[in-house]
């Protein structure tokens, strides 16, 4: 599971902070879509979640360990330690999912186990294949990324990140990049790393998705949930006014495409 | 003829100069090329960089030149061959012998040391700077006699006395043909030269050259000049023999030429006095004189001679006239010529090709690490990695040698040629090469590094397994572009007595008399040894690129 607490951002000089004292938790296993207009925070807070935006305030805690806001006044090498030991649980898909463009399938997929974690090169294959099988790749591992469809490359995204054994996967408007017609393959994919007992939070514009992935919606306004439940409770009968416009600004545009925020 | 039964012992001395010329090069070459692949190379780099000498060789001026000279048994002096002849020159029908009178000159006085005479190369204009470095003992090549010279070297008695004669073309009724006549008129003559001095005070406009005496006659022959006024030994060799030119008679001025040694070492230009004396006495100066036809009176008279007048053919002198006064064909050239170049250019390639690449591992090592200084390291870093780059890149790499062979000595740091222009040029391109590298690192997008840092990659690991090989592959093109330019620019280290492709050329075209059959094959040289590197880029290239070709089914 993955909870946080009081999370506060502001960007300096800024008169409002993005992420204003956020409070929330997600249950170990579960699929929760975070849905907001642009500049709400949701790219923020992902960042945020994997060390790679700072915040000021708060605690984000992931299969006990936490990592702080700058006011914890920690040292910067004990931040350090803690943004690795998140960074060992917690993945990330990128929007433009971030290939490496130079390394095989495989190569992308084994990197990190190789290096970061100092796995033989055997047992990186190994655990690589797995996650690409799993995932319908493994005629592809030897492929470079170029030479990939979108929607295979977001699964070669999201494999690189399964073997690493994450317990909160997060993603970020997965469907954004890609055909609208593959939002079946990623519905399908997201099920599929259900499976494995993979937290998952999503960033998306696309409520049609929220809506069949996800057990939960977090609607997330101004640095701040202003709503969440099930998602046929608040995509259905919103109670709250910025909701109500967000879902109108969105239905029947058939992209659910806006300016990232 | 007394001397003659010694004539054939003495040309097989040139030759052996020559040779010897080559082969110190080839040792020299093949010495340093070895002694980089051992970590003493690196000490000796590193000791120099710190200041220490590591030069066994006496200090400039120590007073004991002399002491030095004897126990090496050698006599290093200091001669350009590109200044051509009669002085010191590289003979045309075998230019891999090194000629001249002052290469006889040099045997004699050498003799009478009793140490062996080993030419070393330099630029006829920094001979006297390579002299106060300790680069050789003496230097002896038409060093003319003036006041100011005295200031920075200590001057043998006068060996040679040249006239100052006028050149015009043959039938120019125009052309200035007295002192008086100069007045605003366009001569050319030789930089620095009392030629010079003479021309200025007459009001004249002088044109001065660099390159040799080739080119200061062909542009009077095209009318770019009215006149040339140069040193008699030098108008005998290079327009009395052309039917085109006309040299006047009546001489304009005198000019003295004496040896050089370093300030302080009085021992040693007394010991070159004593044996000038004695070749005088002897006869054996005079023999050299006639021998190459620069015998003139007022020489007679400075070294005391008053022998009856004799008419010794000058058989240097006519060997030279057979050998440039007409160019043979093209076909006879390429026959009977170049192929006598060919060690020489192979010698000039090797020490070319070795420099440079030695040079660009040094830029590619420095690079990086400015490079990266520049993107990722603190403040302080980047602001000096900046400074560093802009310096070098913005200031000629001409005066970065000049300052690293003849400015460090100032400090105390004395480096070899060699090592000098090695560095010159591996911290020059050092600034080019950061700048490719920093252009590869920025081409990697920001995302990818975040995507290797979130897979909880370090800063370092993302540097060397994410950014560096994409970056390579955009700084390759540059970089073969750099190594070509590179190639090329080794030609400077010529400044600092290192006789490499160019030098070869330059100093071939001048002996030879033949700037454009050499030039097309010195161009060959260089292609065929750039080439190479252009092919192993692209395909190096392209293996780094695989990922971007297409799929084939």
């Amino acid at each position: 599971m993955i909870a946080v607490t009081d999370l506060e951002r502001r960007f300096p000089g800024a008169a409002e902070a993005v992420l204003q004292r956020l409070t929330f938790e997600v249950p170990s296993g579960k699929l929760v879509a975070l849905l907001g207009q642009s500049g709400s925070g949701k790219t923020t807070l992902l960042r945020c979640l994997v060390g790679l935006e700072p915040f000021d305030r708060g605690v984000v805690t992931v299969d006990g360990v936490q990592l702080r806001g700058a006011e914890a006044s920690t040292s910067s090498r004990e931040h350090a330690q803690a943004v690795a030991a998140i960074r060992e649980r917690v993945g990330l898909v990128f929007q433009s999912f971030e290939l490496f463009p130079h390394l095989t399938v495989l190569d992308n997929c084994t990197l990190a186990l190789r290096k970061a974690r100092k796995l033989p090169p055997g047992a990186a294959r190994d655990r690589a294949m797995t996650s690409l099988e799993q995932l319908g790749l493994a005629s592809r591992a030897d492929a470079f990324p170029e030479h990939l469809s979108g929607g295979q490359r977001q699964r070669v995204a999201i494999a690189r990140a399964l073997v690493m054994d994450p317990k909160v996967l997060l993603y970020d408007e997965p469907t954004s990049a890609l055909d609208p017609a593959l939002k079946w393959e990623v519905l399908k994919t997201l099920r599929q790393v259900k499976e494995s007992n993979v937290t998952q939070i999503i960033v998306t514009h696309d409520i049609k998705l929220a809506r069949m992935a996800a057990e939960s919606v977090f609607i997330l306004d101004h640095g701040q949930i202003i709503e969440h439940g099930e998602p046929s409770a608040v995509l259905d009968a919103p109670t709250h006014e910025s909701t109500r416009t967000l879902l109108s600004q969105w239905d029947g545009s058939p992209n659910h495409r806006s300016p990232r925020a | 003829m007394v001397f003659s039964g010694s004539e054939n012992t003495r040309s097989a001395q040139f030759a052996l100069t020559g040779q010897e010329v080559a082969n110190s090069i080839a040792r020299f070459t093949h010495a340093r090329a070895t002694r980089l692949l051992r970590s003493s190379f690196a000490l000796t780099v590193i000791a120099s960089l710190l200041g220490l000498d590591v030069h066994a060789e006496e200090p400039a001026g120590s007073g004991r030149a002399l002491a030095a000279v004897r126990a090496r048994g050698e006599l290093r002096w200091g001669g350009d061959s590109q200044g051509g002849a009669p002085y010191v020159f590289q003979d045309p029908s075998d230019p891999n012998r090194l000629i001249g009178f002052e290469v006889d000159l040099a045997d004699a006085i050498g003799q009478r040391l009793g140490v062996r005479a080993r030419p070393v190369q330099g630029p006829w204009d920094k001979l006297l700077e390579l002299l106060a470095r300790g680069d050789f003992d003496v230097a002896l090549n038409g060093i003319e006699v003036t006041e100011e010279k005295r200031r920075v070297c200590l001057l043998s008695r006068p060996y040679y006395v040249a006239l100052e004669l006028l050149t015009v073309r043959r039938g120019d009724s125009g052309a200035p043909r007295s002192q008086d006549a100069l007045r605003g008129r366009r001569v050319g003559t030789l930089p620095n030269s009392v030629a010079e001095r003479i021309l200025e005070r007459a009001g004249a406009q002088p044109r001065t050259y660099e390159g040799g005496q080739n080119e200061i006659y062909d542009d009077l022959r095209i009318g770019r000049t009215d006149a040339v006024l140069l040193d008699s030994a030098i108008t005998r060799y290079y327009a009395e023999i052309e039917p085109d030119l006309q040299v006047l008679d009546q001489p304009i001025g005198e000019v003295q030429y004496a040896a050089a040694v370093r300030l302080g070492d009085a021992e040693l230009r007394d010991a070159v006095d004593r044996a000038l004396a004695d070749l005088a006495q002897d006869g054996s100066l005079r023999r050299i004189y006639e021998r190459w036809g620069l015998w003139n009176p007022p020489t007679a008279a400075l070294i005391g001679d008053r022998g009856p007048p004799r008419t010794e053919v000058a058989e240097a002198w006519e060997a030279w006239r057979v050998a440039v006064g007409k160019m043979p064909p093209l076909w006879e050239r390429v026959k009977e010529r170049y192929p006598k170049t060919l060690a020489l250019f192979a010698r000039g390639a090797a020490l070319t090709l070795v420099l440079s690449i030695l040079s660009m591992a040094l830029a590619v090592v420095v690079g990086v690490g400015l490079a990266v200084g520049r993107s990722y390291g603190p403040r302080p870093v980047r602001w000096l990695a900046t400074a560093y780059i802009e310096a070098v890149r913005g200031t000629p790499l001409l005066i970065q040698l000049t300052m690293i062979y003849f400015g460090l000595p100032e400090l105390g740091i004395k480096l070899d040629p060699f090592v000098a222009g090695w560095l010159a040029l591996g911290l020059n391109y050092a600034a080019a090469e950061a700048e490719n590298y920093r252009a590869g690192l920025e081409s990697v997008p920001g995302g990818q590094v975040e995507a290797a840092w979130v897979l909880g990659l370090s800063s370092s690991q993302t540097l060397r397994h994410v950014v560096a090989p994409q970056a390579i592959r955009i700084a390759i093109p540059p970089m073969t572009n750099d190594f070509i330019s590179l190639l090329k620019d080794s030609s400077l280290v010529s400044l600092v007595t290192l006789t490499e492709l160019t030098k070869t050329y330059v100093n071939l075209a001048n002996s030879m008399r033949d700037h454009l059959g050499l030039g097309v094959l010195v161009a060959a040289w260089y292609l065929l040894i750039g080439l190479p590197f252009a092919y192993l880029s692209r395909a190096a290239e392209a293996h780094l690129g695989r990922h971007l070709r297409r799929a084939t089914p």
